[in-house]
């Protein structure tokens, strides 16, 4: 049993002695305690260093509102930094350090910041950036950051999975002390679906969910409010709730006296001396000085003596005395009251109480001064929430009497932060009146605090500097998180693979079994290409669908069914070309613009039926082409009798493409062979049912092939076994790139960035001049028909092996890449859209958006590039006729 | 199971289907109405889900009245979470209220499903089926038996 643990009492397991290290050392405590209990049995009362001026602190709480005892707690990916050793349960093998000390706790050598505190005074950080710019880099900011911060960030990745969970109810109670567990079994008894959560453990309630250790952090519109539970080690689960009503039962925390040195180690709440003395067994001190403005003070006093602690004094500011400020160094040793010491090793302060409204002011509760309890109260909200208790302040009346500072040096107010009552005038002097400009100018309230103990005494005393009452003078908002919140629990388990959906074809398994490199392709999973080395299985790819026959996995791309009576008309309306002339069978490309008259997205469409249509769209852009269609349906058009259906996922969708694609059909699908370009059928194929499109994105003869989903594997299997002897080959998304690209076939959002015309592509073909359709109007401005706008044009580089990097600027003059600063600027005249290493044209190719690009044909330009700058000619963009 | 997506309105829509389906699209929201393995599963104010039904039939009493009947079996993957934690593991996956007075047996959903979307509908106390596009079904099958080791 160690000096200050009192022989018998407390919820604490004596049996159970528990072993932890902090900063190294080895120490005892028992089960029940917190970090902070354990630390103060075991006569540790150093546990940290301020945050601006690295001032020895101690343990000043035993809850929720403690500034000083920040410690980090766990090792590797399992740091918790600036963990309250108040609200951390003491486990065996706990390991803790202490933060904010360089190189160690008792010798502190950034306290020399204490002796440059007239430097570090309110606003300090901003006055810095109004000196010589140039200390900044130097000085300054290596200064602040090795100086200031408060722990350090986990370098490893969090080894344990968060979990989040959504729960409806119609109570929820925040605090589970006397107020919240009456309210919980009130509502519980009217037979409504109770949630209670706390801090601690109040153990069971009849028909309540408990969520003991659970802290409400966030309080949001619609009664949605946020939590977090954690086991006795970590957080480990954050919970949003949906409540019906809220009842807030927070309590009040009480508030620290403003005097010299009143952040010692030593120094402490009055009614956290209490907790230790009844709850964990400890006695914080031996001898202690009660510094009070109410009666709360004196009933402490007589607790204290009840434990056997000695009381030297009780200083109530009401009789004319104050203590001015705290003697000693790491530890207190006495007071100085009116001239006179008092020697003792704990002063503990009785300042009043706030109720706890964080959550009441975040719900955007409206608070009141009042005038006799000394505390903001809630006044209502437009939420449905009712506060209880000591939170609503209910408590009893204890005479304060205000005392908000006794002026003096190192007059803390914002322990976390290190604002000292100077701090407040200097900022007040400052024109900092404002309340919310007081508080980022002095950082008070800020951080770790979140005003749970600064904010009241600092509102008073600028209140009093500025000639104003309390009430006129207001409080700042209260924003969440009223706790930190570990960023693993938010991330819950949406991480690692699950941090975005993967979506995979049907063919997925095989095309991984065959040895495909993936391409992310919005959130499918594409095989980009099928061997180890992307240039040589692009080139092998390549030259085998222009040469016999390549297979393509094109299951993602978009699908529409669209049938109703005005289905031809509505699409006439979509596209920018005319689809009501199309014979039913038959195949049609079309391009999407925007109303601004921009591509959008295009795809091939066919007719089935006179007013039933297949619609193909870009594999990025299947659910905005679907959202577009339905909003013109439902907000333009609601006369057209319409209806559109997705069937991206209905269909997989093999495309067969070579000179030998014909032969392969006329195996699996007699008399398919023979569908003329730009067809569609419905038969079978390799006996299953399926819809043929005789369509070409290579240039080559192409046959798409749609079966239902669930049988693509089938087909895909058949298309590979009867295309072995015509040595078929898989091919990926680069091939599918690089041979389109050959022909010069645009991909949007490749090709278009929002930006582009059907005209800057040279798609006019694709554009009816005598209908309407949506982006029409645009297209007749003067701007749009500019003949020096950007146009698709084909480079060719003069090196051909060289392949220009996508996304390269074209300029007229030669210059290589600019390095560092002062460059001249030259003109751009565009840039890379598409480039390639093409195997049938034995050299790389690009396409490009370039300005005045169609007049400027056979034109010889540059492309900048490291150290150099690489020429091209200018081509039409068409490679293979 | 054949899914197919129903689109239409009207009385004439109605009593076409309740001809053809032997039970009628229901009209409350979020409802579904079944029998003898059969569904209907209201999506929207003229969209159902229509599940092991026969297209012929419901197309051709539907001739002439504007309405879409559209295939889309393949698309779509059913995933059934079931027994005593079953609420509990949908209330990590989804925001709604999932308790059986919130949302009875024949109640349906489309929601967002962990970060992709679903239909929900409870078959029985005990018992939620999701229908996933094909294409999330793996990711989603892992998602949900990673909650369920909670």
């Amino acid at each position: 049993m160690t000096a200050f643990r009192l022989a018998e009492g407390g919820r604490i397991d004596r049996a159970r002695a528990l072993e932890f290290s902090f900063d190294g050392r080895k120490f005892q405590g028992l089960q029940g305690d917190t970090l902070a209990s354990a630390l103060l049995a075991n006569d540790c009362f150093l546990v940290g260093r301020s945050f601006k001026y690295h001032r020895p602190r101690g343990v000043m709480s035993a809850g929720v509102e403690e500034t000083n005892a920040l410690v980090a707690v766990g090792e590797g990916g399992r740091l918790d930094t600036n963990s309250r050793a108040t609200m951390v349960e003491l486990y065996s093998g706990l390991v803790a350090r202490s933060l904010n000390r360089w190189p160690s706790l008792g010798l502190d050598l950034g306290a020399i910041n204490g002796w440059f505190a007239p430097l570090l005074v309110a606003g300090f950080y901003y006055k810095t950036f109004m000196w010589p710019r140039r200390l900044w880099q130097s000085l300054y900011e290596p200064l602040i950051r090795r100086a200031a911060g408060i722990g350090a960030a986990p370098t490893q990745p969090d080894p344990d999975r968060y979990d989040k969970v959504h729960r409806h109810c119609d109570v929820l109670i925040v605090g589970g002390g006397r107020s919240g567990r009456a309210a919980a079994s009130e509502a519980a008894a009217a037979g409504k679906r109770v949630v209670l959560c706390d801090e601690g453990d109040p153990g069971a309630i009849a028909k309540v969910e408990v969520l003991a250790r659970t802290t409400v952090f966030g309080y949001y519109d619609d009664n949605f409010l946020c939590a977090v539970e954690s086991d006795a080690r970590r957080q480990k689960r954050l919970w949003h709730f949906r409540a019906k009503e809220v009842v807030l039962a927070t309590g009040a925390h009480e508030r620290p006296l403003v005097f010299g040195g009143n952040d010692k180690p030593g120094v402490m709440l009055a009614g956290a001396v209490e907790t230790y003395l009844r709850r964990y067994a400890v006695a914080p001190g031996k001898r202690a000085v009660v510094f009070t403005n109410n009666d709360s003070g004196h009933e402490r006093a007589r607790a204290f003596r009840e434990f056997g602690i000695e009381v030297a004094a009780v200083i109530d500011s009401r009789e004319g005395t104050v203590i001015t400020r705290t003697l000693g160094g790491r530890r207190v040793t006495g007071v100085e009251v009116g001239g006179s010491r008092i020697a003792c090793d704990l002063v503990a302060m009785a300042g009043g109480f706030s109720p706890v409204v964080h959550l009441y002011s975040q719900a955007q509760g409206k608070l009141r001064w009042d005038e006799k309890k000394l505390c903001f109260v809630p006044d209502g909200c437009r939420q449905a929430v009712r506060v209880v208790g000591r939170a609503n302040g209910e408590f009893p009346d204890h005479r304060i009497a205000p005392l908000w500072e006794v002026e003096e040096d190192k007059a803390f107010v914002d322990f976390a932060s290190d604002v000292v009552a100077r701090d407040v005038h200097l900022a007040a002097r400052e024109g900092f009146s404002s309340v919310e400009h007081f508080k980022r100018y002095t950082t008070t309230g800020m951080a770790a605090d979140q005003g749970k103990t600064s904010n009241i005494n600092a509102l008073a005393i600028l209140a009093g500097a500025t000639g104003r009452g309390i009430a006129e003078t207001g409080t700042t908002t209260f924003r969440a998180p009223y706790t930190p919140v570990s960023y693993g629990v938010l991330a819950g388990r949406d991480l690692g693979d699950f941090l975005e959906p993967i979506r995979v074809t049907p063919m997925h398994d095989w095309h991984a079994a065959h040895g495909a490199a993936f391409e992310n392709v919005g959130q499918w999973k594409r095989p980009w290409y099928y061997g180890r080395e992307m240039h040589d299985a692009v080139q092998a790819e390549a030259r085998s669908v222009r040469k016999s026959l390549g297979v393509l996995d094109a299951s993602t791309l978009g699908k529409i069914d669209i049938q109703g009576r005005d289905a031809a008309r509505f699409l006439d309306r979509i596209y920018t070309g005319t689809f009501s002339t199309l014979a039913v069978g038959r195949a049609r490309y079309g391009l999407m613009c925007r109303e601004d008259g921009m591509v959008f997205d295009d795809g091939v469409t066919a007719r089935l039926g006179e007013n039933h249509f297949h619609m193909t769209t870009t594999t990025g852009g299947a659910a905005r082409v679907l959202d577009w269609l339905e909003e013109y349906l439902q907000t333009e058009w609601p006369e057209l009798e319409v209806y559109c259906a997705s069937v991206t996922e209905q269909w997989a969708t093999i495309a067969v493409a070579g000179p030998k694609a014909g032969e392969l059909m006329a195996e699996l699908a007699p008399g398919m062979e023979d569908l003329p370009f730009m067809t569609c059928r419905d038969g079978r194929v390799a006996g299953i049912e399926a819809r043929v499109f005789r369509i070409s994105f290579t240039g080559e003869l192409s046959f798409e092939i749609n079966v239902p989903s669930d049988q693509g594997l089938a087909l895909w299997q058949a298309v590979i076994a009867a295309g072995a002897r015509h040595g078929i080959t898989p091919y990926g998304t680069e091939t599918m790139h690089l041979l389109r690209a050959e022909k010069g076939f645009i991909i949007v959002s490749q090709e278009t960035d929002g930006t582009v015309t059907p005209y800057d592509l040279g798609l006019d073909w694709a554009v009816a001049k005598n209908k309407d359709f949506i982006g029409r109007r645009s297209l007749t401005r003067p701007d749009t028909r500019r003949e020096d706008r950007k146009q698709l044009v084909g480079l060719l580089p003069a090196d051909p092996r060289e392949v220009l990097p996508e996304g390269a600027q074209i300029t007229e003059v030669e210059v290589a890449l600019p390095r560092g600063h002062g460059s001249k600027p030259v003109p751009m005249l565009g840039h890379v859209t598409s480039s390639y290493l093409s195997p049938n044209l034995g050299r790389s190719f690009a396409l490009a958006l370039l300005r005045s690009g169609r007049s400027r044909r056979g034109a010889e330009l540059y492309v900048p590039l490291e150290g150099r700058a690489a020429k091209v000619r200018v081509v039409e963009p068409v490679f293979i006729k | 199971m054949t899914h197919l997506s129903l689109r239409g309105s009207g009385e004439r829509f109605f009593a076409a289907c309740e001809a053809a389906l032997g039970m009628r699209p229901p009209t409350a929201p979020n409802t579904v109405a079944s029998a003898g393995g059969k569904a209907l599963l209201w999506l929207g104010p003229d969209e159902w889900l229509a599940i092991g039904q026969e297209a012929a039939p419901l197309r051709e009493a539907l001739a002439g009245i504007h309405s879409s009947v559209v295939d889309v079996t393949s698309s779509r993957k059913s995933l059934v979470v079931s027994g005593e934690r079953a609420e509990e593991i949908l209330s990590r996956a989804a925001t709604l209220d999932f308790c059986v007075a919130a949302f009875p047996v024949d109640s349906c959903a489309q929601t967002n499903v962990a970060r992709t979307q679903g239909i929900i509908w409870r078959r029985g106390a005990l018992e939620f089926v999701i229908y996933v596009r094909s294409s999330f079904a793996p990711y989603l099958r892992a998602w949900l038996d990673d909650a369920a080791q909670v």
